[in-house]
């Protein structure tokens, strides 16, 4: 087990409410829907799925479909990732994140990805996830 | 010309790509690089060049930014519609295409990490350009390294004798690089950026390197004089000099703790783009053969007449096609997993290559001694397909590399579902 998540169901929670926020309130809906572009992250420690396109946020088994971008790391990787401990060519070149999909789809997502840095640290917070 | 792509999915939009990149290659490489080719390589640069026509034709166009997405400014193109412009544009010329891939490594590099600092000054500026004002190099080989700096895996790579000639080094905030690069730097004496490989621990040997984006304008960087070559005239080269250059930390992209797996990727990439670029050469030679076969009469009879021409053209027509399938697939692997499969590229650089310097030097048999004349193009396709079987890894150390790999990792699992 990682150091963030107490459990599987601590991870969904947040997961769930931070993916939620920026997909459907913070616009990342609309561009997920115009780059055509869906995520499936399989998560280890704890172990578990998240899928998110312009219309879903889903976690759990039934998260685990096909996707555009498939990636695969720890939760600690997903928290490190956002709190910029970890750059991303480095966590690729390293394997502690793996990626499958169009590589110019994933590149091009990055900028829209942006706004989830500075709001990650506060979702932390309201969800009990150590991160000082 | 237009030919049957065995991809049966090809969209309106792929076809409509590959048409306006032939019509470029044909109406502005070709003759362009044919004048470049008598050139000395002083005039080849020189501002008043035709060197510079083509290189503002091509950013006007986008074709500097094919690899960069359009969220920065670069291109929406898909790896396969990037595989298509490749094999075009190398029809029109090799060595003009390599230089236009080269110069936008440094702003890919840039995407790679979407770090503020390297998207503001090196990616924006590069894709906003339209006049070839800032052009990139890739920056790895040194004089007393070429085929020591691109094998990683092998055991070589991690050898701590072996000690780099370009080094860089943190003090405080910044990295100050000191040495040079080799002379075949292919934009080496053009660029404004450098997309530079060089060492930081020695005692990792090569394996220790890392990998920046930097501007060549700052102090104590110098150039050497422009290459003279037997093929690919028209792509400048030449060494680059780095005397206490002090670029920002931010420049750099990946350290040593990562940088053996990163060079994979990126041979994986550019050992795949070789592929691509032999189709369109071996397409050129196959094209000008079957030409020529049609019209020289011999014996009171075209030369396409005679089966054994028949069987040479036959022979190109299956190098063309199959270096197109291989080289598409190990690009469009390669480009849809980050866990590169390098062994397959180099399959792509060594197969393509080795069947693109194999059809320029039969098609010279079809010509008889006018493929000996500069009054033919096909005797500078066999120049400049030569230049391959060297360029971006010799295919003999390729081969050694991609042998270790295979050895090692077969059979190679993609566990990743
Ligand atoms: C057209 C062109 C464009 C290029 N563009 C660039 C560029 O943009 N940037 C850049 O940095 N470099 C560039 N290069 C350099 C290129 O990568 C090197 O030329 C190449 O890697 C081979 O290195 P070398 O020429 O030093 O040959 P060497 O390394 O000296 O090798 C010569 C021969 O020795 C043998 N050999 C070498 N090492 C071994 C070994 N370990 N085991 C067994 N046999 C071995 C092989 O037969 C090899 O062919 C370019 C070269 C060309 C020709």
């Amino acid at each position: 087990m990682g150091v963030y998540f107490k459990d599987q169901k601590h991870m969904y929670e947040f997961l769930e409410d931070l993916w939620k926020h920026i997909v459907f309130e913070a616009g990342l809906g609309e561009k997920l829907r115009a780059y055509e572009v869906s995520y499936r992250y399989k998560i280890t420690d704890p172990d578990g799925y998240i899928y998110i396109d312009a219309d879903n946020v889903i976690t759990g088994e039934e998260a685990n479909r096909d996707a555009v971008l498939r990636m695969e790391m720890s939760a600690d990787t997903v928290v490190l990732f956002w709190l910029k401990k970890l750059s991303l060519p480095v966590a690729l070149a390293t394997r502690k994140i793996k990626a499958k999909g169009p590589i110019p789809k994933m590149l091009k997502m990055t900028p829209a990805l942006k706004p989830i840095y500075p709001i990650f640290p506060e979702f932390c917070k309201k969800h009990n996830v150590p991160i000082d | 010309m237009n030919y049957l792509d065995l991809d049966i999915n090809l969209n309106e939009d792929d076809i409509a790509l590959r048409q306006s990149a032939h019509r470029f290659a044909k109406e502005v490489m070709r003759p362009i690089a044919k004048e470049l080719d008598e050139m000395t390589p002083e005039q080849v640069i020189a501002k008043d060049s035709p060197f510079w026509t083509f290189m503002k034709k091509a950013y006007e166009l986008g074709y500097h930014k094919i690899y960069i997405p359009d969220t920065y400014g670069g291109l929406d193109l898909t790896p396969l519609q990037q595989a298509i412009i490749m094999e075009e544009l190398a029809w029109g010329s090799v060595g003009l295409t390599v230089g236009l891939g080269v110069a936008g490594f440094f702003a890919f590099g840039g995407t790679l990490t979407g770090e503020d600092y390297l998207v503001d000054n090196f990616v924006t500026p590069f894709c906003e350009c339209t006049d070839a004002s800032i052009v990139g190099c890739w920056g790895i080989t040194e004089p007393d390294h070429g085929s020591d700096t691109v094998m990683p895996g092998h055991p070589i790579f991690s050898d701590p004798n072996i000690k780099g000639q370009c080094r860089a080094k943190l003090d405080g905030d910044e990295y100050v690089i000191n040495g040079q690069k080799a002379a075949w730097v292919s934009m080496g004496t053009v660029a404004t950026h450098c997309f530079l490989f060089c060492q930081m621990d020695p005692s990792m040997g090569f394996a220790g390197s890392g990998i920046f984006t930097i501007p060549l304008d700052l102090p104590g960087v110098s150039k050497g004089a422009p290459l003279n070559k037997i093929g690919q005239r028209d792509l400048n080269q030449g060494e680059i000099f780095f005397d206490n250059v002090r670029v920002p930390k931010d420049c750099l992209i990946v350290g040593p703790e990562a940088y053996e797996v990163f060079l994979e990727t990126t041979l994986s990439l550019t050992t795949a783009s070789m592929g691509l670029y032999s189709i369109g050469i071996a397409r050129a030679a196959m094209e000008e053969a079957l030409e020529y076969a049609k019209n020289r009469i011999q014996g009171g009879k075209p030369l396409i007449e005679y089966p054994n021409v028949q069987m040479k053209l036959f022979e190109m027509f299956r190098k063309v096609e199959t270096t197109r399938l291989m080289s598409r697939a190990a690009w469009n692997y390669n480009m849809n997993n980050t866990e590169s499969a390098e062994e397959y590229s180099i399959i792509a650089k060594v197969h393509g290559t080795q069947s693109a310097y194999e059809v320029a030097h039969e098609a010279i048999q079809i010509f008889g001694g006018n493929g000996l004349s500069k009054e033919y193009l096909i005797e500078k396709l066999f120049r400049d397909a030569r230049a391959m079987l060297i360029e971006d890894g010799s295919n003999d150390t390729l081969a050694i590399s991609a042998g270790h790999k295979f050895i090692q990792t077969y059979p190679r699992m993609n566990d990743l579902t």
